[in-house]
């Protein structure tokens, strides 16, 4: 079996999987540090 | 009410006391050429040794910021007191504020901790720096528009070098390193005396730690009649202590003590204040925010000593991290694998022109041509299969075909590549060659002049491009290059092929055979062995007859001297000799046929079947009285190319002298006029085209000679 070119896609297919887990963990984080902030802004302001 | 004398001058009226505190005595009056109400502090002797020079009470005097109230004047009295004379600021101190209002919220502390941050670094970013040395709720006035301003600088000092002590302490708040005692060890026998009953005192003239039964350690430290040194640290913590009293109400503990923590109070506090002001209120300086400025900062972005945030920027940057370094794990297995299929690709591409060349060798000139046009369509912007194409075609003397296919290889970009300079040199090399033979030699000119261009240093441009030049008659170039030529130090037989070349050009023919039997003596080069092979070969035949013999000895030397794949136009132009012999001397008739047919057999075997070789040898067996092999060579012929007069031509004479042999009664020229049509037919294309053969007229008066005898269609 041929198996020339089987890391390429593999490792196109990673970076897709990363490129999404990317854009989850920014909506994620963004929700998570509003929620902090929201909550700063209630303790002192 | 009673108004006091002071000795400051006449510029101040209505000189009433307002307080007497633990350094000296405050006073209010007016101060008449400014028409303001100002505060007199008088300090007790023995109290203002930092602040009596004068430089430093200048200093004072030029601060201005709207935290702090103006210092008017400093003056040294002449009772021995030093009056200090600054802005009356209306309010109450903050220690009063507290006790009578309670603890204030988190709102408005952290807005005074913030102002008070922002006036002691403005005292910090003074050159040279000032430190208040005695930040504490008495000496913060909350002003009427409930802003903080601090006051009292008589304990202040001007930072100038590292061993500065401190003139006095305020419980409570000010920090452990303005008593003269260890810190560290302070530290260490606070543990100990928190896990044991024992306690330390400290010995006021060796400075050292004794055990005694003394409650508190801290007390009697406080008691220690030196002071330590300060830094800008200092203001730090006596900003940290300020603010706990204004959240709790209480002072914090004793100085040097365990400070309770803010967390035992029953106060709303945050996490991030509550850690800013657990880090300013830390007993090890370096430990605290090293300025009042970084303290302001952490105030006025509190996320960043919030415990969840802390806690969220962590998980960030692990999470971040991970999915870059997974990110660049992804791009390093990509990288790989395109390199992989690359050098895969770039494998099979190689093997294909290996292989082609290899068959090439063997004379499987087919096959080697379907395996290197393969490789050019997988790779089609490569020259390795172009250049081994190339050779191909040309060996096997295809020149136009060989051109034709070149023409393509001439747009591939070849950029700073060495490698590809070379092979488009080694193309443009055998292009210019091929339309050499072709007798195209301004085409071949120019393809010459490319290879040269491109690799200077072969020999073997330099010398086809000299004898090119005089090819086209530009006999100066020509030297000039044949110079250039023996500057290079090239062997002797580059020289004298050009040179045989050159002198054949110029009607030396005998001077030019000559130089060529010395070449083929002197090189075993293939490449020079197979030119000069033909040029010799074109030499003896522009001798004439008398040459034919000398024509063959040296092609059959050549034939044997040179492999099989670079012998095939050699062979050809052995087996034309021997036909040539055999047409020249009648009596050597019979050898010469068998010689040429011998050969084009050969030529047949290995699979150099072009339409010339087939015809001839076809010939060859005619005049050996072969005709029904003849005949089958050339109906094979036909069926191979129906569109070429040739086979027809040839047919057709063989036609003619098998009616030659029969009886004049049995002879029947029917198929010779059937093979004569097609002749006819088949030649008025190729006559169109620009084709001019004197066979074809051979014929025509053959076919008249055949109707004069009486034998008509």
């Amino acid at each position: 079996m041929d198996h020339s070119g089987l890391l390429f896609y593999v490792g196109i297919a990673g970076l897709i999987v990363i490129g999404i887990l990317f854009l989850i963990s920014l909506i994620a984080f963004h929700i998570w540090s509003k929620k902090i902030l929201n909550r700063l802004n209630d303790e002192y302001d | 009410m009673k108004q006091f004398e002071l000795p400051i001058g006449e510029d101040y009226t209505d000189i009433v006391p307002l307080d007497e505190g633990g350094m000296g005595v405050i006073f209010r009056a007016r101060k008449v050429n400014l028409g303001v109400d100002v505060v007199i502090k008088r300090v007790r002797q023995g109290l203002e040794h930092r602040l009596n020079q004068r430089s430093e009470a200048d200093i004072l005097k030029t601060l201005k910021h709207r935290y702090l109230p103006r210092i008017y004047d400093i003056i040294d009295g002449h009772d021995g007191y030093l009056y200090t004379v600054m802005d009356f600021i209306p309010g109450c101190d903050l220690e009063k504020y507290v006790k009578k209002k309670g603890a204030v919220d988190q709102k408005t502390a952290l807005k005074w901790t913030r102002q008070l941050c922002e006036a002691v670094e403005y005292l910090h970013s003074q050159t040279p720096p000032i430190i208040h040395c005695d930040i504490k709720p008495k000496n913060i006035m909350i002003t009427e528009q409930g802003d903080i301003c601090l006051i009292d600088f008589n304990t202040s000092l001007i930072y100038q070098s590292a061993e500065m002590r401190a003139i006095g302490t305020s419980e409570g708040y000010a920090a452990p390193e303005q008593y003269n005692v260890d810190i560290g060890k302070l530290e260490k026998s606070l543990q100990q005396v928190s896990d044991s009953d024992e306690t330390v005192l400290v010995d006021d003239a060796t400075q050292t730690i004794q055990w005694e039964t003394v409650p508190r350690l801290v007390t009697l430290a406080t008691r220690a009649k030196s002071y330590g040194t300060v830094t800008l640290r200092t203001d730090v913590y006596g900003i940290g202590a300020t603010a706990y009293f204004m959240l709790t109400g209480y002072r914090p503990a004793l100085s040097l003590d365990e400070v309770i923590p803010l967390e035992r109070y029953d106060i709303r506090l945050g996490d991030a204040f509550a850690s800013i002001l657990e880090r300013a209120m830390q007993q090890q300086p370096k430990k605290r925010f090293q300025s009042a400025a970084s303290m302001l900062e952490a105030l006025q972005d509190l996320k960043k000593s919030d415990a969840q945030y802390k806690k969220y920027r962590r998980t960030y940057q692990l999470t971040e991290t991970f999915l870059a370094l997974a990110a660049v794990f992804c791009l390093a297995l990509t990288w790989i694998g395109w390199r992989q299929m690359q050098t895969g690709q770039d494998s099979a591409y190689m093997q294909l022109v290996e292989e082609g060349e290899r068959l090439g060798e063997e004379l499987n000139y087919e096959e080697s041509y379907l395996v290197l046009s393969e490789a050019i369509m997988q790779e089609p912007e490569r020259l390795e299969a172009y250049s081994a194409l190339a050779a191909l075609l040309y060996r096997q003397g295809q020149y136009q075909e060989c051109i034709d296919l070149m023409q393509e290889a001439e747009n591939i970009e070849i950029g700073n590549d060495e490698r590809a300079e070379q092979l488009f040199a080694n193309i443009s090399y055998i292009t210019a060659s091929s339309h050499f033979y072709l007798g195209e030699y301004a085409e071949a000119l120019r393809n010459y002049q490319t290879a040269a261009a491109l690799c200077p240093d072969v020999t073997d441009y330099v010398r086809d491009l000299a004898v090119c030049y005089a090819k086209t008659g530009d006999m100066q170039q020509a030297k000039e290059t044949l110079d250039t030529l023996n500057s290079m130090q090239p062997n002797q037989a580059d020289v004298l092929l050009a040179s045989a070349e050159i002198a054949d050009l110029s009607g030396d023919t005998q001077g030019a055979l000559s130089m060529l039997k010395q070449v083929v003596s002197l090189t075993e080069d293939e490449n020079l062995l197979l030119r000069s092979y033909m040029m010799l070969v074109d030499v003896c035949e522009k001798l004439g007859a008398d040459y034919l013999e000398e024509e063959i000895t040296q092609l059959q030397t050549a034939c044997s001297r040179l492999d099989g794949s670079r012998n095939a136009v050699l062979a050809e132009r052995l087996a034309d000799a021997w036909m040539g012999l055999a047409q020249a001397y009648p009596e050597r008739q019979e050898e010469g046929w068998q010689q040429a047919l011998s050969c084009y057999q050969s030529l047949m075997d290995s699979g150099y079947q072009t339409i010339a070789v087939r015809q001839n040898f076809a010939m060859a067996q005619q005049y050996l009285g072969q005709y029904e092999q003849a005949e089958q060579t050339l109906a094979d012929l036909i069926a191979d190319y129906p569109n070429d007069y040739r086979g027809y031509l040839r047919l057709a004479f063989l036609q003619a002298d098998m009616q030659d042999e029969k009886p004049v009664e049995q002879r029947d020229y029917t198929e010779f006029w059937n093979y004569y049509d097609q002749t006819v037919e088949a030649y008025a294309a190729a006559e169109a085209a620009g084709t001019a053969d004197t066979e074809v007229l051979r014929l025509k008066e053959l076919a008249e000679q055949i109707v004069q005898a009486g034998y008509t269609r």
